[in-house]
């Protein structure tokens, strides 16, 4: 995982470890991705909103992850996107993926089969892997927006 | 086109490919079974059972106590038995699934081809024609009624709770539940316990090493003095008039060829058996009688019983039942209690025939008939649908492969009243009703058990039991019968229908005592002298000796009988293999330079228990004698270890035997002994070797394996452990009767087949220890599902 982060992100991104938004690259796809990207760039900047938007899509990751698998994409892209960075995007997806987890361990703890599922062996770090993988996978759309 | 613009697409094709590829691939297969929440095998790990139901039979409520034993209660039976398939299928809806699958020939479908060969087998065999059979003796009867709400249960379970783990491994969904798949339940176990292909091996051995080392090696009757039934008495019955009835030979005509091969691999598993013994009052201390017993069969995760304690207005019932079955097949009720072993009954039987060139035809009784042909489709998951074709003779199914073929009779194939003597069983109020109920036992052939409150005490043999003619003249079932001629053929038998059982043993002639003193069964020879025959493939005696030694000794002491004995006898670990052979062993040892060796078992009690090395040096020194003695030349004429003859007769071989070698009988003791003394090591004791491990789940994933814990017992011992087929004791229970308090029962692992559960593997250890817990018929625990008419919410 980290030799695909780290040959993909360009040392232009590395450097606007401050928060600098990216400017449109001239595309012409017009002014809706325009907007998304003011969007996006504000709520990098600003801690509270990034931190909010880190929240909610986390929480929006867990939602679509109970019926779907896909939430685990959906959730590691949307924290990815909320961050500042490639780099800290990927954290923020793996760290979704942890949480994901830990959320299930614990609702199998509430069930009375914590024991049980710790002793399952390649199931267990399937269970894990998943999430954890697939968001980081998700995170990486920090690197197309 | 500019860096970031390619930066970019690079990485919005990682995202894509890898949420496409999941999509797509096979890996996608995983995503769906194990992402967390949505993976199909976690929809058990977070969900617990609903506690509110509807039903629509009425009323009732199923409570858990500690050891997650259902406690079922209604008015009626129909909410009683509603309620009970539901929590069969909340605890082993799986178990249930994957037997039917089996009997069914249907297990291709969901794990590959690899179950092939089992599935036309059992599509061969059509047992589920036999099971459809069943259920016209069901129509419109109590049974039939219960049957039908039981299966209403289960499937409102199925569609309401999580799927078990298992299929979410499997990746499919469990049919609807049926009273036909009730029925295959109750073949399954019969088959289990009386599907034997002995006549086929005896015919290939006859072949293979000649008639007179048949009859050496596998004797028609063993030679010891510890039947069932011991002395003729007023009360016992065997019959005497055994003139007319002889043991016919094998027709050396069949070999048996790759049709053998593959038929028997689903025969019954080898060491199936089991205890049971009854004492009346005379003989124990509260002057009530006890019923004990403990069933050898297959040991597995989950158990192959189901515990489960059920009242009504009119019935309070506790004891095991086969998960599918919605009633109480070993256990106790308010009027008595009952126990099962096998009595080893021959009740298959085999024919050859005269074909047509193309083999469409088969004679019979001076005319050529067409067999009863029909095309059947096993569906593979990942593989090529396979179709077989199912035929059948006026004799039953015809299993056929390469160029061999027979017709098989068993008695599990017709329509059977059993599913009523079980049912009625429950409802017994004393042993006038018992043997009615047993009158209707029609499979599996069984030694019951039974003693009621009044003091009454019951010996029976349970199951119908053709006679075979031959030119008029009762012979034994040990050959490949002509079937052309209707040689030895079953009057009164018909195959997927109504049997009028005309032909067979009337219930009067099968052996049975009523109201015996104390009588002990474990699967040795029912009787000396039969009136008819009943089977020769019993066990070996030494459970049977070393039960009635221990129940002769306690009989002529000053102590009475009481609970307490009976726990003992039931964990007993002396075996009469041992204490048969060791003296020997040891002078053979000490000859021979193995004095430490000879000094070991000289100091040894015989018992078989986990802190002993004489135990584990003599097991393994014995399976070193069975390969000395027979290995070569059964190698040779090619026949495995299966069928190699039993420990009776190798230990009573005499010494100049030829299949001991020049050497004779105390060198190749000896020559094995070494071999076992190398193969052990140093300090290990037989608590290292018999374990429960060997108790392993059906699919193989080590997580849902038993732990190993280590145990007392051999195939020999009343304390029953087989850990090289794991097959042992697979529910122990104590019945003081009239004494509900002290019942006490255990099973070889848990009561529920879910893995998450706490009980799934609770009572191992109780197990393993060689204790119990309690089988009081009061109910126990809170309310854990509470069945509402429907309507009512």
């Amino acid at each position: 995982m980290s030799d695909v982060s780290e040959g993909t992100v360009p040392p232009r991104d590395d450097s606007t470890g401050d928060g600098e938004p990216t400017e449109d690259d001239g595309d012409p796809s017009g002014a809706d991705r325009g907007a998304v990207r003011t969007a996006l760039a504000e709520i990098r900047t600003d801690t509270r909103a990034r931190w909010a938007a880190l929240a909610a899509g986390a929480a929006a990751g867990l939602a679509a992850a109970w019926v779907h698998w896909y939430g685990f994409l959906l959730g590691g892209a949307l924290v990815g996107l909320a961050s500042r960075d490639l780099k800290r995007g990927l954290l923020a997806g793996v760290g979704f993926g942890l949480l994901a987890w830990a959320v299930f361990a614990g609702l199998v703890a509430s069930a009375g089969g914590l024991g049980a599922y710790l002793g399952m062996g390649r199931l267990l770090y399937l269970s894990v892997g998943i999430p954890v993988g697939l968001s980081a996978l998700g995170s990486l759309a920090r690197g197309v927006v | 086109m500019d860096l970031d613009t390619t930066r970019r697409a690079l990485v919005a094709a990682i995202v894509g490919g890898g949420a496409v590829g999941g999509s797509l691939s096979p890996v996608r297969g995983y995503l769906d079974r194990f992402a967390p929440y949505s993976g199909s095998a976690w929809r058990d790990a977070t969900d617990r059972t609903d506690r509110r139901v509807e039903s629509p039979y009425g009323a009732a409520e199923v409570r858990y106590d500690d050891y997650g034993t259902a406690h079922a209660e209604a008015d009626g039976e129909r909410a009683l038995y509603f309620a009970v398939g539901y929590a069969q299928a909340a605890d082993r809806l799986f178990q249930m699934d994957l037997q039917r699958r089996v009997m069914r020939g249907q297990l291709s479908e969901v794990v590959g081809e690899r179950a092939l060969d089992s599935d036309e087998f059992h599509v061969k065999m059509d047992f589920a024609g036999g099971a459809a059979a069943n259920l016209e003796l069901l129509d419109d009867t109590p049974t039939g009624a219960a049957v039908e709400a039981f299966s209403d249960g289960v499937n409102a379970c199925r569609k309401r709770e999580a799927l078990p783990l298992e299929f979410g491994l499997l990746d499919y969904e469990p049919d609807p539940w049926t009273p036909a798949d009730t029925m295959l339940m109750e073949q399954q176990i019969s088959w289990g316990l009386t599907g034997s292909f002995w006549t086929l091996r005896r015919e290939r051995i006859a072949r293979k090493l000649g008639a007179d080392a048949a009859d050496q090696l596998y004797p028609s009757r063993m030679d010891h003095d510890s039947p069932i039934i011991r002395s003729e008495s007023e009360s016992a019955t065997t019959g005497t008039s055994a003139g007319s009835r002889r043991t016919v030979t094998p027709s050396s005509d069949f070999d048996g060829g790759a049709l053998l091969d593959w038929v028997g691999e689903f025969e019954r598993p080898p060491g199936v058996g089991s205890n049971s013994w009854v004492v009346s009052g005379n003989q124990t201390a509260s002057g009530n009688p006890i019923v004990a017993n403990d069933p050898h069969l297959s040991l597995m995760a989950p158990p192959v019983w189901y515990e489960m304690n059920l009242r009504t207005d009119d019935v309070s019932v506790r004891g095991v039942t086969f998960p599918g079955v919605p009633f109480v097949v070993i256990g106790e009720n308010h009027a008595g209690a009952w126990g099962f072993t096998n009595a080893g009954a021959d009740v298959i039987d085999f024919y050859r025939y005269d074909t047509d060139d193309a083999g469409d035809r088969y004679r019979y009784e001076g005319e050529w008939r067409e067999f009863d042909t029909e095309e059947h489709t096993i569906r593979v998951s990942d593989g090529d649908d396979r179709t077989v074709t199912v035929r059948k003779t006026v004799h039953g199914p015809a299993l056929e492969r390469e160029g061999q073929r027979v017709g098989v009779s068993w008695t599990g194939l017709t329509a059977t009243r059993t599913s009523r003597a079980i049912h009625l069983y429950s409802k017994s109020r004393g042993m006038d009703d018992f043997l009615a109920a047993t009158r209707k036992m029609d499979l599996p052939t069984q030694n019951v058990v039974y003693a009621d409150r009044d003091g009454n005490t019951l010996y029976y043999v349970t199951g119908k039991i053709p006679i075979r003619t031959v030119g008029g003249e009762e012979v034994s079932g040990t050959r490949v019968f002509d079937g052309s001629a209707g040689e030895g053929e079953w009057r009164g038998f018909e195959p997927f229908g109504v049997s009028s059982w005309e032909g067979f043993v009337p219930f009067e002639e099968k052996p049975h005592v009523i109201n015996p003193d104390y009588l002990g069964t474990a699967n040795q020879r029912i009787a000396d002298d039969p009136q008819h025959y009943i089977g020769e493939r019993y066990s070996t005696p030494y459970r049977g000796q070393r039960l009635y030694e221990m129940l002769d000794e306690r009989a002529t002491s000053d102590n009475p009988m009481d609970p307490q004995f009976m726990r003992r006898v039931q964990r007993d670990a002396k075996s009469a293999r041992a204490e048969q052979l060791r003296e020997e062993l040891a002078a053979a040892a000490e000859g021979r330079g193995l004095a430490d060796a000879a000094d070991l078992f000289r100091d040894w009690d015989a018992r078989m228990t986990r802190d002993s090395r004489a135990a584990l040096v003599f097991v393994k020194w014995f399976e070193q004698f069975r390969r000395e003695t027979f290995g070569e030349e059964f190698e040779a004429a090619g026949l495995d270890e299966s069928y190699y003859p039993n420990d009776w007769v190798l230990a009573t071989l005499p010494d100049d035997s030829r299949w001991f070698g020049d050497a004779g009988r105390e060198a190749a003791m000896a020559r094995a002994l070494r071999t076992a003394l190398d193969e052990v090591e140093d300090g290990a004791t037989y608590g290292d070797y018999n374990t429960t491990g060997a108790i392993t789940h059906p699919f193989g994933q080590p997580f849902l394996n038993y732990p190993a814990y280590p145990t007392d017992g051999s195939a020999y011992t009343l304390n029953n452990y087989r850990k090289e087929s794991a097959v042992g004791s697979s529910w122990r229970m104590v019945c003081p009767v009239a004494e509900r308090e002290q019942s006490v029962c255990v099973l070889p692992g848990g009561n529920s087949g879910e893995y998450f559960s706490d009980h799934y593997d609770d009572q191992l250890r109780l197990w393993a220890d060689g204790k119990y817990k309690s089988m009081s018929r009061d109910l126990a625990g809170d309310t854990a599902i509470t069945f509402e008419p429907e309507g009512d919410r």
